[in-house]
């Protein structure tokens, strides 16, 4: 009961008619920019962080809850109607979906993706509120060692996770890691990795990971496939998005599937959406009655992903909100905006700003009704953004990427940095190398260094002592099991002969 | 095992990397505060970065070589140029200037033959974003050589 009450002060904060006001604005740029191809949630909401600068932070977060629902919302469009998906999470989508749109069934496709994140949207902010707060619950009873551990416990399943080469996400996550300790170490004042260069003194900032490595490197390689993109098909969406009586009764039974699938693991820090949709496809597949439609336009393949994606964004915040701990590029995104306003995401959030955390929840109930009404009568409104010519959007991408870095410190030597992880972040995705992985150890770096340092305070420097207390030892069992779960569901992937979803890439959602 | 596979290449890269971290952290002075020191977590870390290098540089027998988009070097080099001399004008030549010249050379870049629409769509867009930044959100961008 204590939940619904505190939910209640959140929807009274939520419902003021400014509130709703940034909630709508939300809902509306993230679906915009989540349409467009090539930006991904994580790129979203570091391009519009700096449009929350001047807000006061429960507006900025509702603001936010909006973002992020929008973004998952709008990539499903493109991943429908375009063969080549702009993120990891709809790439399972597009296989199905696609099909479908060139049987002239995109309505049909997009109306099951809609109502599908609906269903796992609220599905999921349920979890989200339920699991938030026994989190909370159980956080004041752990500390730094505990904390530890469920970091690399986050680490070692985004390693494990990411689907293409252990070593390539080993890289990604010690090199991000090393990176988010650049910069004067807050225990001691000394300067660290920063090779004498005073610019590096104050870190480098996750906003500006977010941006060089997706939108730069995004473009660049955009640019180094240049003949390869001008091949690319669109399907035109005819008539409504609506679906047959017969599509309804196919899609409910995935929607929730998918959502309890996306849920789950969307908590497990470390494990994204594109890992649970890919899973939810792969389950779909077991539970259908004709498996021989997969890949040639089977509403399930579209319904069952497309929840999970959702859910798993939902899934997401319980460590972020709950523990303060991010588990996927978009949350470490996230967690930058928590810092701007000086705030850390956590247990005492919920008991000092208590309008702020439950005004953000009861938004995102909002915002998902807001998106099932956006979204249906207006999809062919979405739809006409993807004529935007290509080479426009990406100098548009770039010129409002310059702005956001430019106006978090008004320091030109960050536009340097962003173009180096620009470089990074193309030669990382032509060469097959998971991105996200690398901006969560941006985040987790010093987290990670802090509380392993106090940890070993309390055992007087005894590592062993410090991974064999009870909560810190089973925390880290669940990550050796996690590393080794994705490797049998490869090989199963792999027997049950679907290449696309053995090979299905990295988790930079 | 063949040092042109790109995994092998990108392994012995990823290892200069890792070494150049490693370096950084080594040469941290550990002032001693509490237990474990500033440099601790640096050097595992570069050490981590090394054992990834290596590990793909020894994967990479045996494997075939991944299949990769062609590169497209012209667009892929010029696109470079024009980012980083975007980045480069950006505080000096003033917002306005700056990203209205590289929006039009970026588009043009990527395969645009459209200049005048190019050119009032970019003017169109960077001083929309340039009201919302300096009057709406109250922030400063650089103004260069324009007097706004």
């Amino acid at each position: 009961m204590e939940i619904l009450g505190a939910l209640a002060g959140g929807f009274a904060t939520a419902l003021t008619p400014q509130n709703l006001l940034y909630a709508f604005i939300g809902v509306i740029l993230g679906t915009a920019i989540g349409v467009l191809p090539g930006i991904g949630p994580a790129l979203t909401i570091s391009l519009l962080l700096p449009v929350t600068f001047g807000l006061d932070p429960v507006p900025a977060f509702i603001m936010f809850g909006g973002i992020y629902y929008g973004a998952m919302y709008g990539g499903s469009t493109t991943s429908i109607l375009v063969n080549t998906p702009g993120e990891s999470s709809s790439v399972v989508t597009a296989i199905d979906g696609y099909q479908m749109a060139k049987k002239g069934r995109a309505g049909a496709a997009l109306a099951t993706s809609a109502i599908g994140s609906f269903v796992a949207g609220t599905i999921a902010t349920v979890g989200l509120m339920v699991g938030a707060v026994a989190l909370v619950g159980l956080a004041v009873r752990i500390g730094p060692p505990e904390y530890f551990a469920i970091m690399i416990l986050a680490l070692l399943s985004v390693t494990g996770l990411s689907g293409t080469s252990v070593p390539k996400a080993l890289f990604a996550t010690a090199f991000g890691l090393a990176l988010g300790l650049v910069g004067m170490d807050n225990q001691t004042g000394q300067l660290r990795l920063t090779f004498g260069i005073s610019e590096l003194e104050d870190g480098i900032d996750v906003v500006l990971g977010a941006i060089g490595l997706f939108a730069v490197g995004e473009v660049f390689w955009v640019a180094s496939t240049w003949a390869a993109q001008q091949r690319e098909e669109r399907q035109t969406l005819r008539g409504p998005a609506r679906m047959t009586r017969e599509e309804f009764r196919r899609s409910v039974a995935p929607w929730l599937r998918g959502s309890v699938v996306g849920f789950i693991i969307g908590v497990l820090p470390g494990a994204g959406a594109a890992i649970s949709s890919f899973m939810s496809y792969a389950i779909e597949k077991r539970a259908s009655k004709h498996p021989e439609e997969f890949g040639k336009g089977a509403i399930e393949g579209v319904a069952g992903p497309e929840a999970s994606n959702n859910a798993a964004a939902g899934g997401n915040l319980v460590p972020l909100l709950g523990l303060g701990i991010p588990g996927s590029g978009t949350t470490a995104v996230m967690i930058a905006a928590f810092q701007i306003y000086g705030l850390q995401p956590g247990p005492l959030l919920f008991t000092q700003r208590p309008d702020l955390v439950w005004g953000l929840i009861a938004s995102l109930y909002i915002a998902n009704v807001a998106l099932l009404v956006l979204n249906l009568p207006l999809v062919g409104l979405w739809v006409k953004l993807l004529d935007i010519p290509k080479p426009l959007l990406y100098a548009g991408i770039l010129v409002v990427s310059a702005v956001g870095v430019y106006s978090i410190d008004r320091r030109p030597s960050d536009l340097v940095v962003v173009f180096a992880l620009g470089v990074l972040g193309f030669l990382m995705r032509r060469y097959d190398y998971p991105i996200a992985p690398l901006l969560l150890g941006l985040v987790l770096g010093p987290l990670i260094d802090l509380n392993f340092r106090r940890g070993m305070i309390m055992t007087d420097g005894d590592v062993l002592a410090l991974i064999t207390r009870p909560g810190a030892a089973a925390i880290l069992a669940l990550g050796f099991v996690l590393v080794l779960v994705p490797q049998l569901v490869r090989l199963y992937g792999r027997r049950s002969g679907r290449r696309e979803l053995a090979t299905i890439g990295e988790v930079d959602d | 095992m063949s040092w042109r596979h790109s995994d092998a290449v990108g392994g012995l890269a990823v290892v200069a990397l890792g070494v150049v971290v490693l370096a950084g952290a080594l040469t941290t002075p550990d002032v001693a505060f509490g237990v474990v020191g500033p440099a601790v977590l640096p050097s595992i870390f570069g050490a981590l970065v090394v054992l990834s290098g290596l590990w793909l540089v020894i994967a990479s027998r045996g494997v075939p070589e991944v299949a990769v988009e062609a590169l497209d070097v012209r667009p892929l080099a010029l696109s470079a140029i024009a980012v980083g001399a975007y980045f480069a004008a950006f505080v000096p030549l003033g917002f306005v200037v700056s990203s209205v010249a590289f929006f039009v050379a970026m588009a043009r870049v990527l395969g645009s033959r459209a200049l005048v629409r190019d050119i009032l769509a970019g003017s169109a867009f960077v001083v929309g974003l340039y009201a919302l930044f300096q009057m709406l959100l109250t922030v400063d961008l650089p103004q260069g050589v324009l007097p706004l």
